[in-house]
Formats: C-alpha cells, sequence, structure tokens
C-alpha cells in the first residue's frame, strides 16, 4: 500500500521541478514508508513512497514496461496478480519484479482501459505513456484507496492525499461552501466532491485520460443493482451455498502477500465470520486486533472476548478512552482530510497505531457487509415504513417499529411519539430518495450553526439536481431496498466508511486494510440476489447469515445489531482533549474564521457540557469542531503537521535539459 | 359578562406568562436562541426542531418546572408536537393555577 503523486502538463512542455514532487512525496511518507521514487520528463512528474508487501526487494516504483515507454505509479493491490501474471507471460511480456505492479502496467499495454475488467482490487494508479504523452488514471470500483486532483497553470496535479496537492503553493486552497452544506446534510462531499474548491476526486469505478491537452472522465463499473427481475425465484440454500464459496476465496486471495495479515475482530457478525472462516480455512495462528470502549454504551467487548476464546486467536484489544478519542481528533482530520459529523474513525486510527506497533502491516476488516448485504437499519426502516405505508391506519403495522428499534423503544413512556416520528411522510414513499429523506432532513438541521455568510453561499435547490444526477438509469424501477442500498453505497461507502474509517486511519500508521466484502464478485452476486433474502422479514442479512452465520456462535450471529460508534460531545469536551478543540470553539476563534454563528455554538458546547444531547446536536460539535480545525490545519496554517520534502530512493530523470 | 371578561383576562394573562415560558425554553434550548421561524403551530418532530432525546428533555422540563407527573398514555404528539398543542396540554394539566405550579419551583 502507498502513496502516489504526479504532476502533468496539458499542452505545453517544461517546468516540472523534482523538488516540487519531493515536497510532494513528504506529505504522503506515512503511506509509505519503505522506499520511494520519481520519473520526470518534459511533461510528466510521477512519484509514489511504498510499503512493501508484494515483491518486497526490487518493487521500487515508478515501474516500466519492456521498453520502458510505459511508466506506473500505483497505490494498491491486486489479488489476482498471479493468474493474470501466468496468462500475461505465456502472451509474451517479459517481468523484471515479482510485484502486482507490474501485472497491471502490461495488461494495460495489452487492453488498454479494458484491462480494468479483470483486476480484482483496490487501487488508484497513474500510467504515464511517454511516447504517445498519455496519462491514464484510475480508481477501484467501489472506491478503497483514494485519487484527488486539480488543474491549475496548464497542468493537471493528482495524489493520493489533498495535502500532496496542496504542496504545490500556486495551488489555492479555501473551503467550498457546498461541500461544507453536503458533509452537514448527507454526512460526506457528495461524490467527486472534496471539501475544497477546485479539487475533485476521481470517482470509485471511474478512469480518467488526459491527451492532447484534454481530459476526459469515464465510468467504467457501477453498483449492479437492477429492477431484481434475475434471480427472483433463486433457492435460498443454493445462492446462499454460492455466497459462502465466493466468501472464502474472498478471504483467500487477500491472504496474498509476502508479511504476515493480521484481522480486525470487533465482535460483530461481520468481522467475526471472517477471523472465524481465517482460522478454520486458512491461519490457525492469526493474530486479531479489537477496539474496547471506556463508556460501556459503545463496547462491545465482551462479544470480542467470547470470539477470541472461540477462535483462540492471539488477541491484542485497544481501550478507547473519551479523553483519548478528544486528544487525537486533530490528528485524525488531518489524515482524513474532511469535516467529520463523528468520532468513529478516531478509535480505528488509535488501532491502527497499535497494529502497526505490533509488526503488522496488513489486516482483514469485516467494512462493506452491511452494505452489501442489507445490514442497516436504515434499510430494515425502509422496508418497515413500505410496511406501515399500505395500510397506514393499522396500529398493528406500527408494532413493527418496536422490532425494529428494540433499543429506542425501551423507553415505554415513549412509544407512541416515536412510532409517529417514524411514520411521518409515509406518503412521499413514492419519492425514488425517501430511504434517506428523514436522515439528511435530521443531519441538516445541524446547518443551523452555520454564521449568515456560509447560509447564503450555497443554494441547497442545487442539491436536488446534484442528487438526481448521481442515479442510474432504471433506478426508480427497483425494488426499496435496492435503491436504498445503492444511496447508501454511492453517497456514503467511498465517501467516508472506506476512507474516514478505512483507508485514511490506517494509512495514518502505514496499515493496509484488505475487505474481502468488498470483492467485486460479491458485490456484483448480491446485486442479482432478491430482496426478500437480503432481509428476510426484518432479519437483517439474511443470506449472509445462511452462508456463513453458523461458523461463528449464535451468541453473535443472533445478536441485535449493534452499530458501531464512538462517543461524541463526552469525548470533544473532555478535559483531557487536544486543546485545538477549546482553542477553536471559542468565541473569538468562531467569529475570526467566520463559517459558524459564535453565539449558537457557544450555547451548544453549554448545553453539551451539562447534558448528552441529541444525537443532531453531537453530530453539529463534531461536525463544527472538525470544520475549524480543517480550516486551521489546511487553510490558514498549512501545513498544519511537520513535514518535510522526502528525497527519493529512486530518481529517473529523462529531461531533455535539467531545468526542463 | 363581567365575571366572564375577568376570567378571560386573567386566563389569558396565566397562559401568556406559560406559553412564553414554554416558547423561550424551546428557542434556546432546540434552537440555540434563534426563534425565527418558529411558528406556534410548526410541527416540532415535522419539522426536526426536537427529536426523540428532545422529547424526553421537555417532558424532564415540564415536570420539573410546572410540578406535574406526565402519565404514559399522555405521551402523544396531540399534546407536545407544536407549542400551541404544548400550551393547551400545560392549561388541562394545571386546571387553570399554573403561577402557584410556577411560584413553587422558586
Amino acid at each position: 500500500m502507498c502513496g502516489i503523486a504526479g504532476k502533468v502538463r496539458l499542452t505545453e512542455a517544461g517546468g516540472l521541478d523534482p523538488r516540487l514532487m519531493e515536497a510532494m512525496l513528504g506529505m504522503l511518507r506515512h503511506r509509505g514508508p519503505d522506499e520511494c521514487g520519481m520519473y520526470v520528463d518534459d511533461r510528466a512528474m510521477l512519484g509514489q513512497t511504498r510499503l512493501s508487501i508484494i515483491g518486497i526487494r526490487g518493487g521500487v516504483q515508478p515501474i516500466h514496461n519492456e521498453d520502458e515507454t510505459l511508466w506506473i505509479v500505483y497505490n494498491g493491490e491486486i489479488f489476482n496478480y498471479i493468474e493474470l501474471r501466468e496468462t500475461l507471460i505465456r502472451a509474451g511480456h517479459r517481468f523484471y519484479t515479482n510485484t502486482d505492479t507490474e501485472v497491471i502496467l502490461h495488461l494495460f499495454e495489452e487492453k488498454g482501459p479494458a484491462c480494468l475488467g479483470e483486476l480484482n482490487g483496490q487501487f488508484a494508479f497513474a500510467i504515464w505513456d511517454s511516447r504517445r504523452r498519455r496519462l491514464f488514471i484510475a480508481r477501484d470500483r467501489v472506491g478503497i484507496r483514494p485519487l484527488h486532483y486539480t488543474v491549475r497553470d496548464g497542468s493537471l496535479i493528482f495524489a493520493s492525499e489533498i495535502k500532496a496537492v496542496f504542496a504545490d503553493r500556486s495551488v489555492p486552497r479555501e473551503l467550498d461552501p457546498a461541500a461544507l452544506h453536503h458533509v452537514f446534510t448527507f454526512w460526506s462531499p457528495l461524490p467527486g466532491e472534496t471539501p475544497f474548491t477546485g479539487v475533485r476526486e476521481l470517482e470509485p469505478g471511474h478512469y480518467m485520460v488526459l491527451s492532447g491537452g484534454r481530459m476526459t472522465v469515464t465510468k467504467y463499473w457501477d453498483i449492479p443493482f437492477s429492477d431484481n427481475g434475475e434471480g427472483e425465484n433463486a433457492c435460498a440454500g443454493e445462492l446462499a451455498e454460492e455466497l459462502r464459496s465466493l466468501i472464502l476465496d474472498a478471504i483467500r486471495i487477500r491472504l496474498r502477500s509476502d508479511v504476515p495479515v493480521g484481522c480486525y475482530l470487533s465482535g460483530g457478525l461481520d468481522s467475526s465470520a471472517i477471523a472465524s472462516l481465517l482460522v478454520k480455512h486458512f491461519d490457525a495462528g492469526v493474530m486479531t486486533f479489537g477496539i474496547r470502549f471506556e463508556d460501556k454504551r459503545f463496547d462491545e467487548g465482551a462479544y470480542q472476548d467470547l470470539m477470541v476464546s472461540e477462535l483462540g486467536t492471539r488477541h491484542t484489544g485497544l481501550e478507547a478512552t473519551n479523553g483519548m478519542i478528544g486528544e487525537a481528533f486533530p490528528a485524525v482530520l488531518w489524515h482524513c482530510e474532511r469535516p467529520l459529523l463523528r468520532t468513529a474513525p478516531v478509535p480505528l486510527f488509535l488501532l491502527s497505531r497499535l497494529v502497526h506497533d505490533r509488526g503488522y502491516k496488513v489486516v482483514l476488516t469485516g467494512e462493506g457487509a452491511d452494505e452489501v448485504f442489507g445490514g442497516y437499519n436504515i434499510f430494515r426502516e425502509t422496508k418497515a415504513r413500505h410496511f406501515i405505508a399500505r395500510k397506514p391506519q393499522s396500529p398493528f403495522r406500527r408494532l413493527i417499529l418496536r422490532k425494529l428499534y428494540p433499543y429506542i423503544f425501551t423507553e415505554a413512556r415513549e412509544q407512541t411519539m416515536m412510532q409517529s416520528f417514524f411514520s411521518r411522510d409515509l406518503d412521499s414513499l413514492a419519492d425514488p430518495l425517501s430511504s434517506h429523506r428523514i436522515r439528511w432532513q435530521n443531519t441538516g438541521r445541524s446547518r443551523m450553526f452555520f454564521s449568515g455568510g456560509l447560509q447564503r453561499a450555497h443554494d441547497a435547490g442545487e442539491d436536488a439536481r446534484q442528487l438526481q444526477s448521481l442515479l442510474p438509469p432504471g433506478f426508480e424501477t427497483w425494488d426499496p431496498l435496492a435503491r436504498a442500498q445503492y444511496v447508501e453505497m454511492r453517497i456514503f461507502l467511498s465517501n467516508y466508511l472506506l476512507s474516514s474509517q478505512g483507508d485514511r486511519v490506517a494509512m495514518a500508521h502505514s496499515l493496509e486494510l484488505r475487505m474481502p466484502y468488498l470483492d467485486y464478485r460479491i458485490v456484483e452476486f448480491m446485486g442479482r440476489a432478491p430482496a426478500r433474502l437480503k432481509i428476510r422479514g426484518l432479519r437483517e442479512k439474511y443470506l449472509m447469515k445462511r452462508a456463513v452465520g453458523g461458523d461463528v456462535p449464535k451468541a453473535i450471529s443472533s445478536r441485535p445489531k449493534h452499530p458501531y460508534r464512538a462517543p461524541v460531545g463526552n469525548s470533544l469536551l473532555h478535559p483531557g482533549a487536544s486543546a485545538m478543540i477549546r482553542d477553536l470553539l471559542s468565541a473569538d476563534a468562531l467569529k475570526r474564521k467566520g463559517l459558524f454563528d459564535a453565539g449558537k455554538v457557544t450555547k451548544l458546547c453549554g448545553k453539551l457540557a451539562a447534558r448528552p444531547g441529541s444525537e443532531v446536536e453531537n453530530m453539529a460539535i463534531a461536525g463544527i469542531a472538525s470544520t475549524q480545525i480543517i480550516h486551521d490545519q489546511f487553510i490558514t496554517g498549512f501545513p498544519g503537521r511537520e513535514t518535510s520534502p522526502l528525497r527519493p530512493d529512486l530518481l529517473v530523470d529523462r529531461r531533455t535539459s535539467p531545468t526542463g | 359578562m363581567e365575571a366572564g371578561g375577568l376570567y378571560s383576562f386573567e386566563r389569558v394573562t396565566m397562559e401568556t406568562n406559560y406559553s412564553t415560558v414554554l416558547r423561550g425554553f424551546i428557542v434556546e434550548n432546540f434552537l440555540f436562541g434563534d426563534d425565527a421561524g418558529l411558528d406556534e403551530n410548526s410541527s416540532f418532530l415535522e419539522s426536526g426542531i426536537v427529536d426523540s432525546t428532545g422529547m424526553l428533555e421537555i417532558i424532564s422540563f415540564l415536570e420539573a418546572t410546572f410540578h406535574i407527573t406526565i402519565e404514559d398514555d399522555e405521551l402523544i404528539p396531540g399534546n407536545f408536537d407544536c407549542l400551541v398543542k404544548l400550551n393547551a396540554f400545560l392549561a388541562r394539566k394545571l386546571n387553570g393555577n399554573p403561577i402557584k405550579a410556577m411560584s413553587r419551583k422558586s
């Protein structure tokens, strides 16, 4: 796993300075502390920092093809590289390394952009064709690895992380009001956006070609739902069997590595099933890692213990205290590069540090299972609301909500009120985005803390158009569950879960995550599976449980879903929290940056210091504190952390004159 | 007529008294001082001003401020979902004697 960066001239030649690349690579050192390399000619400059996992010796990048006309920098893993390599060798390609990097390059030589259809992995890479002066950049199907870019002064500048783009001081740095509105509504910027004006992300499942001064971006893959005609009559037992073998194979190829592979174990079904299959079929001595919480409302330690004693793994747990979460929040934001409405990324950042300290570079995780198999409450809620809407006056139908939210309805007094809350807007179910409207409306309340200037800087009416443009043709005809899954995956999966709770917080400590459930074969299989087998009645992840539920104790497979979350107000306002939070939430700092209403925020802080506050209030305080910190680290005080240029171990200089 | 008029006047004063307190609580606690757009008839739940935790806060506030006990079967949106409904509920609950109830607080 690695970091990549580049600067490519759109039309004119010259002006590329290797010292800029050294500064860019310095920003990506944490992603690849083992080696780094650079290629520069009159029109393109590529760099890479490497975390060596496959083909440890001799894998320094950029890597070239046989005649040194193609050069690649690459961040990621191709899990089926062994099979691809054999085919390429048979086709006459000669390899000079044992890396998967070189496999991509020759496959691209062979097939062009169509090579992407054959890669099973998690990646972002750039290939420079020095003869045709053409750049090809691509990102994996679901967006596990990041890639950002901007165009400035006739050059395309790209990198794994935005901080490396900003290492080019000619790139203007300012927060994008529209993206802030989106974060405070959808929990993340919308696809393609970043929090910074003019800086874009290459979307998951897309590639870009830069040639003759023209930049074209093409979608090569999308989350494959359909109107569910296919597979409607499929037999649950057969599908579960097929899914089980896919999951096993997804794990098997994700163990390909020249360094040991560990496994995250939370105590939930998803990671427990992976750990269990890993121990039974591949590696009985695997090392597992898990998070515990000081605040017991968030803790799953008892289930973790149960799994560890069941499997006999060597396990290390990290206890995240409220103070630790508040203390590490600014460091996490430096890595996540976006405002956060929650603190859940922080314990994962602390865990990756511990894993790194134990000498591990790679772990398997259960990420993606809820999206792919239908595990989130928002999916069950969608189903329940459609069920109620068919006969809205039936008090019996409304009782289903108690089953849906047992932990909310424990307060018997509130039941009528809550049922009314969840049954609102039943007449709006025809709206194709109805599954997420309530969540967005609730979260959007947090914008009440925006300053007048920020309120006015974005027209919320624009959002409807932008959301509509994200939906694929035929979306309206899909079943409500598939629609909800698509929206969740398209807006939230890559942009938040795989980024702020995935790549960024793991790579902060040079740790690579591998996610078997996001193997594209599983995603495509589940896209074809009928809705009734994803969630049966209100039993979430039904097919997945049929496939692998038997591999974990019943106490795990049948426990009520426990969403992974971390304390917010209690952490950020904790006495042990970073002083930066306190300083930036002061009325002075709020007024100086002008993004939030200082009076309201001060009242909010007072309320949260005295009481737990509502979910929206907790999201708001996280969002406000993180926006203030991001502004400090990336706009006014960039770079907000100490960085230094990185001298390359390999420098390929093909400039016609040293000054370019 | 005169007696009736006097009764109405007192009633209005008393209701204004606690409706001001209620409005103040909602504005301060859920809108952080900004009462723009808070209509007497705005549904708390539909507008999102108050969520489930917020409902608990309102209930605790009412019980503590007005020294009343709210029964489970009274916890319906018809009693709590906007300022008008809250006022009406409180008026019924206090049985026309809010001042005594409030003065006990101090």
